[in-house]
């Protein structure tokens, strides 16, 4: 192979990174930390999902420059279990001083939503977003539903067999919610994952779906699949030529997020440094790569600002929808 | 497949317990007895599941298919319980041994959760002498070189994390 | 095109780091794959991170060697001692140990390593030749299909192990039972959950198997009274005779095509295509009564379609994006980590990636047939270390491979309370390779009948219009009621003409 010489030279500096990384865990200081001196210990990452998964891999490849950045090592730490509460009661209870973070999917928010969650939304706040990607409505490429326009119109005839993840999860309420605004039926049929509604979808057994652009690029780029409306305010710059919901005038607007939270009592000047960091790591050319793989842009990475507004308008819009879909439970 | 009890050899320690009409009804009854219990439980905590919101009524309810399930094993241990009439149970060996062990074992898994990878080096010497090893000098080597190379390979090498404990 | 391939196969065997690291990601996963407990799947997930040091295609090529050699590796446990190293080597277990404690141990072994690579070498032929076309059948099968394909494989249970249906059934239907745990995937309600969040996502069934296999194992042996030293000893691994192979070839070939097919199928991995592999293995020998007894075609059927399934799984994990097995869903992780999105479209960007993996996938095939006859004797060690320190080890592997896979202390806790149901079950005469069955396709079959019943809008009538739903149910109708109907059939027969007979 040609560039032979390249990568043996990326294994050396990975055997270097492995190695700093492995000092840095021997030498475990106590947790103790001045104001002035953080981070003083190393960073630990609190995810819901286990190995290997979208938010286990997002969360590591964030890590590889946030250590370089912040210069302590950084690990991951998956509290699998509950739909978020076992991340979320592990995370409550260790201590808020910007040592411990939280990664966060709409899982999390939607748990939180449904009053089952040990932290509420006002116990957190937000540090970073690290990938942003909106809910799609698509059809199979030779669907007589054209518009957005066809597909209401057929749901009030009969409720539209539409894929989603699980009941209570963001593509349910997603569905739901755009079934609501846009005056139509929709019968919602639950699957395991996006693979699943792909394939679901492709074969003809389901007649539409909410999907992430990132899961169906490439039947969209084929005429597979037809997208006829994101759900975002404007028209996003993957997909110019589909409207999005803001324009149509349905005001349904959801979109699978990740990113990184702490506790509210984190004093601000920590997570400023935190937030510095993670923003820098992810303008490095190593996680761009891993977002352009995925079909993402660099506008998914947002700021503090921005992340922790979404966040919170995303759990109203939550709220709501679970308590009109009478699943909240008291 | 077990031999039926012939008249002369001593009654198992289950039937001892259980009597003569047991020995009747062979040793799959208590089998049977257990599992339409389990069933009889099951049925009753699907019960009280939560109600299904409005909007997914015309589902499949929730309790269906474990209902069909428990039903379906509940016939089957009476079918099973009918195929085993006249035959007796099969000793149950009981080896004090087995329950140290387990001891063991449960009580390593108990303090793993708090302490990591310093029960398991506990946990192998005790494990290693209720086995039988005799000899200090390779028991000590053992328990000490295993739960280390454990560390090495899962800690050090493949990044794995041990629960949070006392001693991180 | 073809041409092209396998020059660019080759061209990758020219490689020497690529090789050095493809030969060493086999020999990992054999040794990873004969530990109890330690899945390849789990192997995967953990090597994953440590992957980004790598070239993309290295590191693709270092995750399906390690999947191929970890499928093999766990055949020897399941032959030395009886704990299948590996999920999928469950069945090998069936017939394998019996066959050790015969004295065949070397025999086993062989046919074993030489099914393994004849049936990952058939999958993987199959899945450079038609990938692509193969992977359309996946479109076909939607939830009334897979509903109809999960009765017929717990039909099987009623052959499957052992000698008694009822407690095989039993059994399929506690593994079922225990796969309802969780929050219902329609209804979004909880149930058997007792409130706690662990049970909240249901109960991962790895943890369920290291206890029931290889806890249970660790009791049963600490039960023994005294040190039993009849292990299997194993001079070294022989290639099977050319009767041998007279005998199973036919058997090898069609557990290829088992494996090779249900490994396509999304979510069904090796484990499955093993136990198919083994029951039709059974079904068309004419040694059936030997079946459990130490018959060589029993360990042919199992490991050829163990294997030929990772060449199957492969096939909608690289053509759809839609992992095979749980193993193919951490590579398909892997190829996202490097930036590369699967899909029909990946056979036309990076064929070299695609060369690379087939290059991979059929360099372990051969490989780990060539490390078993060099090394089987240093591999079957892990069964001829001394007890006292051979069940110590295999419970901290236990727990460790219990806990790491979701670094979850109730996955250990699941794993502990397994092991002990498994020894009063195993005592009663159920054996746990039914409700293994149960627990792998219980998800399957209540999510795939709640999907098709909105899909028909509530009328059950609806899986009359779908054929191959149909030709899956009347195999299931078949295989739970053929011995019966012929037995029932020759008493009537045997009554009505009593004159006949004598």
């Amino acid at each position: 192979m040609k560039n032979t010489a390249k990568s043996i030279d990326s294994g050396r500096r990975g055997f270097l990174i492995a190695g700093a990384g492995m000092t840095a865990m021997l030498a475990w200081p106590p947790g103790r930390a001045g104001a002035a001196d953080f981070p003083s210990g190393p960073i630990e990452v609190v995810t819901h999902a286990g190995l290997g998964g979208g938010t286990d891999t997002t969360a590591r490849m964030l890590l590889i420059r946030t250590r370089r950045n912040l210069k302590v090592d950084a690990v991951v730490n998956p509290k699998t279990g509950g739909g978020g509460r076992v991340a979320m009661s592990y995370v409550k209870n260790r201590p808020a001083d910007g040592h411990t973070v939280m990664a966060i999917t709409p899982t999390h928010l939607f748990t939180m939503a449904q009053g089952r969650a040990p932290l509420g939304i006002d116990d957190i706040k937000g540090v970073v977003r690290s990938t942003d990607d909106p809910i799609v409505v698509m059809v199979r490429g030779d669907s007589p539903l054209r518009t957005m326009e066809d597909l209401v119109a057929a749901g009030k005839q009969t409720p539209i067999k539409w894929g989603t993840t699980q009941i209570g999860g963001v593509d349910h309420v997603a569905a739901a919610t755009f079934g609501k605004e846009a005056g139509t039926q929709i019968a919602v049929v639950p699957f395991e994952g996006g693979g699943e509604i792909v394939t679901n979808l492709m074969g003809g057994n389901i007649q539409a779906a909410g999907l992430n652009v990132t899961e169906a690029k490439d039947q969209l780029e084929r005429g597979d699949f037809r997208a006829l409306v994101s759900l975002t305010e404007k028209r996003m710059r993957s997909l110019p030529d589909t409207p999005s919901a803001g324009e149509k005038g349905v005001n349904a607007f959801f979109s699978t997020v990740r990113g990184i939270v702490v506790l509210n009592d984190v004093p601000e000047e920590r997570v400023q440094i935190l937030e510095a960091a993670m923003l820098k790591a992810m303008k490095h050319k190593t996680y761009q790569g891993y977002l352009t793989g995925n079909g993402l842009d660099a506008d998914s990475i947002a700021g503090a600002e921005v992340w922790d507004r979404q966040i919170r308008r995303m759990y109203a819009d939550a709220r709501r929808a679970l308590l009109d879909l009478g699943m909240v439970k008291q | 497949m077990r031999a039926p009890a012939s008249p002369d050899s001593p009654p198992p320690a289950a039937d001892r317990r259980l009597g003569g009409a047991a020995r009747r009804l062979g040793g799959a009854a208590a089998e049977g007895g257990v599992l339409l219990a389990l069933c009889a439980w099951l049925y009753w905590l699907s019960t009280r599941f939560d109600s299904v919101p409005a909007v997914l009524s015309q589902n499949v309810p929730p309790e269906l298919f474990p209902r069909m399930l428990l039903l379906t094993i509940a016939g089957l241990s009476v079918v099973m319980v009918w195929q085993g009439r006249g035959i007796a149970a099969a000793p149950v060996p009981r080896v004090r041994r087995v329950l140290l062990v387990a001891a063991a074992a449960w009580i390593g898994c108990a303090l793993f959760a708090m302490t990591g990878v310093v029960i398991l080096v506990a946990c192998c010497a005790a494990l290693c002498a209720l086995w039988g090893e005799r000899r200090p000098a390779s028991l000590a080597l053992y328990a000490l070189l295993y739960p280390a190379a454990v560390y090495v390979v899962f800690v050090l090498f493949l990044g794995l994390r041990f629960p949070d404990g006392v001693w991180r | 095109m073809a041409l092209t391939g396998a020059a660019a196969v080759w061209a990758s065997f020219q490689d020497v780091q690529f090789l050095a690291l493809v030969l060493a990601a086999t020999l990992t996963g054999i040794l990873v794959g004969a530990l109890p407990g330690l899945s390849s799947s789990m192997a995967t997930a953990l090597l994953l991170p440590f992957t980004i040091y790598l070239q993309p295609i290295e590191a693709i090529a270092v995750l399906s060697a390690l999947y191929c050699a970890g499928t093999f590796g766990g055949s020897i446990t399941a032959i030395l001692i009886n704990a299948p190293g590996a999920p999928p080597a469950a069945a090998t277990a069936f017939d394998g140990y019996p066959m050790a404690k015969n004295g065949e141990a070397g025999r086993a072994l062989g046919m074993a390593a030489v099914a393994s690579s004849l049936g990952g070498i058939f999958s993987l032929i199959t899945l450079i030749l038609a990938a692509p076309a193969l992977a359309k059948i996946a479109y076909a099968f939607g939830p009334p299909e897979y509903f109809a394909l999960a009765v017929f494989g717990l039909s099987m249970l009623a052959s499957i192990s052992g000698e008694m249906a009822v407690k095989n059934l039993i059994g399929g239907a506690l593994g079922v039972l225990i796969s309802t745990i969780g929050v219902d995937l329609t209804t979004g309600v909880e149930r058997f959950t007792f409130g706690s969040p662990h049970l909240y996502e249901g109960v991962h069934f790895i943890p369920v198997l290291i206890g029931l296999f290889a806890m249970t194992e660790l009791y049963e042996q600490a039960g023994k009274h005294k040190p039993n030293y009849e292990r299997i000893r194993l001079s070294a691994m022989r290639l099977p005779s050319r009767a041998d192979f007279r005998r199973v070839w036919a058997t090898i070939l069609r557990s290829s095509g088992i494996g090779t097919f249900v490994g396509i199928l999304p979510a069904e991995g090796g484990t499955v295509a093993a136990m198919i592999g083994y029951n039709e293995a059974k079904r068309w020998s004419p040694n059936k009564q030997n079946f459990g007894k130490g018959e060589i075609e029993g360990v042919a059927g199992p490991e050829a379609a163990n294997n030929a399934a990772t060449g199957g799984a492969m096939v909608p994990t690289l053509a759809l994006g839609i992992p095979g097995s749980a193993t193919a869903a951490v590579i398909l992780g892997g190829l996202q980590m490097h930036g590369l999105r699967p899909g029909p479209y990946l056979f036309e960007e990076q064929p070299a990636l695609l060369y690379a993996i087939f290059a991979a996938m059929l360099l372990a095939n051969v490989a780990f047939l060539a490390l078993g006859l060099v090394g089987a004797k240093g591999f079957s060690r892990v069964s001829l270390i001394p007890r006292q320190f051979l069940w110590p080890s295999v419970f901290v592997l236990c727990l460790i491979g219990a806990y790491g896979l979701r670094h979850s202390m109730a996955d250990v806790w699941i794993m502990m309370v397994a092991g002990v149901v498994g020894v009063f079950l195993r005592r009663h005469g159920f054996s746990p390779a039914p409700i293994v069955m149960g627990l792998v396709l219980g998800k399957l079959l209540e999510n795939s009948f709640a999907q098709s019943m909105i899909i028909f809008d509530h009328a059950a009538a609806g899986f009359l219009q779908r054929p191959i739903a149909l030709l899956f149910f009347a195999l299931a109708l078949c295989g739970l009621f053929f011995t019966p109907t012929v037995r029932l059939l020759r008493a009537i027969f045997s009554k009505s003409n009593p004159g006949k007979r004598s």
